[in-house]
This record gives structure tokens, C-alpha cells and sequence, in this order.
């Protein structure tokens, strides 16, 4: 299972953060969650924060590239932050490392 | 520390209608490795492959799954089991009524709950790790004998097994599409940790992916190691299937003139 808490840290910026096991199994869950709150920022910027969340199978990379789309089609910004090795291998073996150069950044704030 | 294995195999012997195929097999596959089955054409690979995923029951001898009796399970034990693999059949296996994205998308939708939009995203990307994502639209008879055995190891990997069997992957591929195979088998046993089976003929191909080889002929392991104790294995039909020499072919001349005059009646 997975829990996703949203905070604000400013009004330009929200965070999803995740905690659990990011899996086909619990994806739908963070895809709708996420998918609403990327409706809800618009052009503003959007944080998904996986630190505590562990990515286990391709569902997760698949999600995180809707979320994406809907951000960048509204004109706003998708940053991840405490992606695991694994995940980016994941992201590495599905050939969308560029597409998700800009979105990954290396440490949490 | 050697690797654990997740599934071992004791003692297995198998019968088509008495006729026994499989004798006194027994070896282990190792978690999170790579195991190659060789061994020529009719010595019982694919046989083996039917037992390991549960289609072809045990009859004497032992399949342990996690330490479990694979023969034992129920029928809730065996669905849970095939949800944990994926298997690329030789023959290929696709609905010929559906697109290549639809036949990979059959799997994640009967068995999850993710979006249709998550789904042919997943579909898409499974037959760009095989290099077929420019056909996810086409249907199996518009391709080639080598794409849809592509398409079927893409529709195996649909659910991202934890154990993927595959019964010769690169049979009827060019040497760089195969070779693109072995990659994408070693990738997926290093990114998803995946315990991956491979059946296969081609030596070049079994000794840079395997973690472990197991040998067969006629029915029987006669060797099993990894490829450096495979290769200084000293059995002379070890030497012989390494060596590619033919088969020097002990018929029976009984039998043979047997079957000849058994036509005439
Ligand atoms: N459905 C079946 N009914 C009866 N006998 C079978 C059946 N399938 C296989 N056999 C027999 O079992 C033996 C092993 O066959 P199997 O298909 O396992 O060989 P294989 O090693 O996979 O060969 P190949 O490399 O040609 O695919 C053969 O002697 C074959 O005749
Ligand atoms: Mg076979």
C-alpha cells in the first residue's frame, strides 16, 4: 500500500509526497491523487517527492510520465525529487532518461 | 554466499503416454540469475519448461517453488504462481484478432486495476524494449516470424514477472536483433531483478547471459555449472554440443527397418 500527503510550501508550490510501495498494485491510487492535484496547480509547479516510496515495476515509470504530460500540457512544472537508483534504472531501461532529464533533481530540498 | 535458488528441481521425471522423457533431473534456479537450459533438438527442454510453469503436472520427482511442492498447489496456489512469470512460448502465442498493444495490454487488464491511459503507456513501452514500438498498432500477421516472437517476449514481460521463461527467444532472429535480446534479458535480471529461464541452441548467446547452464541430453542433466565449469566440463557429449560436431547418430538398425516395413502393411 501506499499513502500520499500533499503540503504547500508556498503558493507556487505543492508536494505529493509518497510513502510505500509504488507498484501496479497501489499505481491507480497515486495516479488519480497525483493526476487531481496536477489539475489543481495548473502553470504552478508540482513536487513529487518519492523518497519513502519504493518503485518496483514499470506501472510507477508509466505513471510518472502521465503525470508529466498533464503537467506540461498545462503549461506548469513537474519536479522529482528522491528517486531512487533503481528507479532511475527503470526509467534508463524504458529509453525516457531524456525525457525526464529536467524533471529529476538529484536531492530533496 | 551462492545465490539461493527460488525454484528447485528434484529427481523430475516426465511421460508422454509412458514414454519417458525426463529422467532424474534435478538442479536449482537461482533467484535474481540468469539459467540457461541447453541441449539438441528433442532432448526434453520444452518438456521441463511445461513442468516449471506449472502446465505439464509432476509425476514422480519434485518442482519447489520457494520450497513449496509445485505439484501440490491448488488451483488458487497455481493462479497465484502464473501471475509471478511470464513465458515466451517457441511458437510465439498472439491473439491474431488484436493489435500488438492489445494483446500486451490483455495481461494488465484482467489482472489490475490501472487506468487504460497507464496501460498502453506500460504496452508501448514493453515492445520498445524489444524494439517493436513503431508497430504497436500492427496486427501479428503483418509482421514477421522474428517480430512476433519479439511481440511474445514483449507480452510476457506485460505484468514485469518476477520469473520469465523463455524457450528460445532468438530463434529465427538476425545476429543483432538476437544479440539486442541477450541485452535486454541481462537489463532485466540487473533493473528489475527479474529470475529469468532461457531455452536456447545458440552457445554464443547461453555463455555471455547465463548465470548458470544446465545441460540436457536425451532426457538427462549432463551438466550443470556455471559457463567457466560448463566449458572445462570434460563429458565427451558436453564436448561434442560445444564443439558443434554432429551427432555420430547410434540408430537402431531394429527399429529402423522395422519402421520402414511397417508402412508397406
Ligand atoms: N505433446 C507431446 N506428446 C508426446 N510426446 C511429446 C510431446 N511433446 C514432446 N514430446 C516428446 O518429448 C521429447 C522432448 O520434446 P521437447 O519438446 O521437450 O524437446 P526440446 O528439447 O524442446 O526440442 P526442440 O529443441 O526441438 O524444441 C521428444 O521426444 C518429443 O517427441
Ligand atoms: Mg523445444
Amino acid at each position: 500500500m501506499i499513502k500520499a500527503q500533499i503540503t504547500c510550501p508556498s503558493p507556487e508550490h505543492a508536494v505529493l509526497e509518497l510513502d510505500g510501495l509504488f507498484d501496479r498494485n497501489s499505481a491507480h491510487k497515486v495516479r488519480r491523487d497525483s493526476l487531481k492535484l496536477a489539475q489543481k496547480q495548473g502553470s504552478r509547479e508540482l513536487e513529487i517527492d518519492l523518497t519513502h516510496a519504493r518503485c518496483i515495476d514499470t506501472s510507477c515509470v508509466a505513471v510518472l510520465l502521465e503525470i508529466l504530460n498533464t503537467v506540461r500540457k498545462q503549461g506548469g512544472r513537474l519536479k522529482l525529487t528522491g528517486i531512487d537508483e533503481n528507479t532511475a534504472r527503470m526509467i534508463s531501461l524504458s529509453q525516457l532518461d531524456e525525457i525526464f532529464e529536467d524533471v529529476i533533481v538529484a536531492e530533496k530540498k | 554466499m551462492p545465490p539461493d535458488d527460488l525454484i528447485d528441481v528434484r529427481g523430475l521425471k516426465s511421460f508422454y503416454r509412458g514414454r519417458q522423457v525426463l529422467f532424474d533431473v534435478t538442479f536449482g534456479i537461482p533467484r535474481h540469475r540468469v539459467t540457461v537450459i541447453m541441449g539438441a533438438s528433442g532432448c526434453g527442454k520444452t518438456t521441463l519448461l511445461r513442468h516449471l510453469i506449472g502446465l505439464k503436472r509432476t509425476g514422480p520427482g519434485q518442482i519447489l517453488v520457494d520450497g513449496e511442492d509445485l505439484g501440490a498447489f491448488s488451483e488458487g496456489l497455481l493462479k497465484t504462481y502464473r501471475r509471478r512469470i511470464g513465458v515466451l512460448f517457441q511458437g510465439g502465442a498472439l491473439f491474431n484478432s488484436m493489435s500488438l498493444r492489445e494483446n500486451i495490454a490483455v495481461p494488465l487488464k484482467v489482472h489490475t486495476k490501472l487506468a487504460d491511459e497507464t496501460i498502453r503507456i506500460m504496452a508501448v513501452m514493453k515492445l520498445n524494449m524489444v524494439g517493436l514500438s513503431d508497430f504497436s498498432e500492427f496486427m501479428p500477421s503483418q509482421l514477421s516470424g522474428g517480430m512476433r516472437k519479439r511481440a511474445g517476449l514483449a507480452r510476457a514481460l506485460a505484468m514485469d514477472p518476477e520469473i520469465l521463461f523463455v524457450d528460445e527467444p532468438s530463434s529465427g532472429l538476425d545476429p543483432i536483433t538476437a544479440a539486442g535480446l541477450d541485452r535486454l534479458l541481462l537489463d532485466l535480471r540487473e533493473t528489475l531483478g527479474m529470475t529469468v529461464v532461457v531455452v536456447t541452441h545458440e552457445l554464443e548467446s547461453a555463455f555471455k547471459i547465463a548465470d548458470r547452464i544446465v545441460m540436457i541430453d536425451k532426457g538427462k542433466v549432463i551438466v550443470l555449472g556455471d559457463p567457466d565449469a560448463v566449458r572445462g566440463c570434460t563429458d565427451e557429449r558436453v564436448q561434442q554440443f560445444l564443439n558443434r560436431e554432429a551427432d555420430t547418430h547410434q540408430i537402431n538398425i531394429d527399429s529402423y527397418y522395422e519402421s520402414l516395413l511397417d508402412k508397406e502393411l
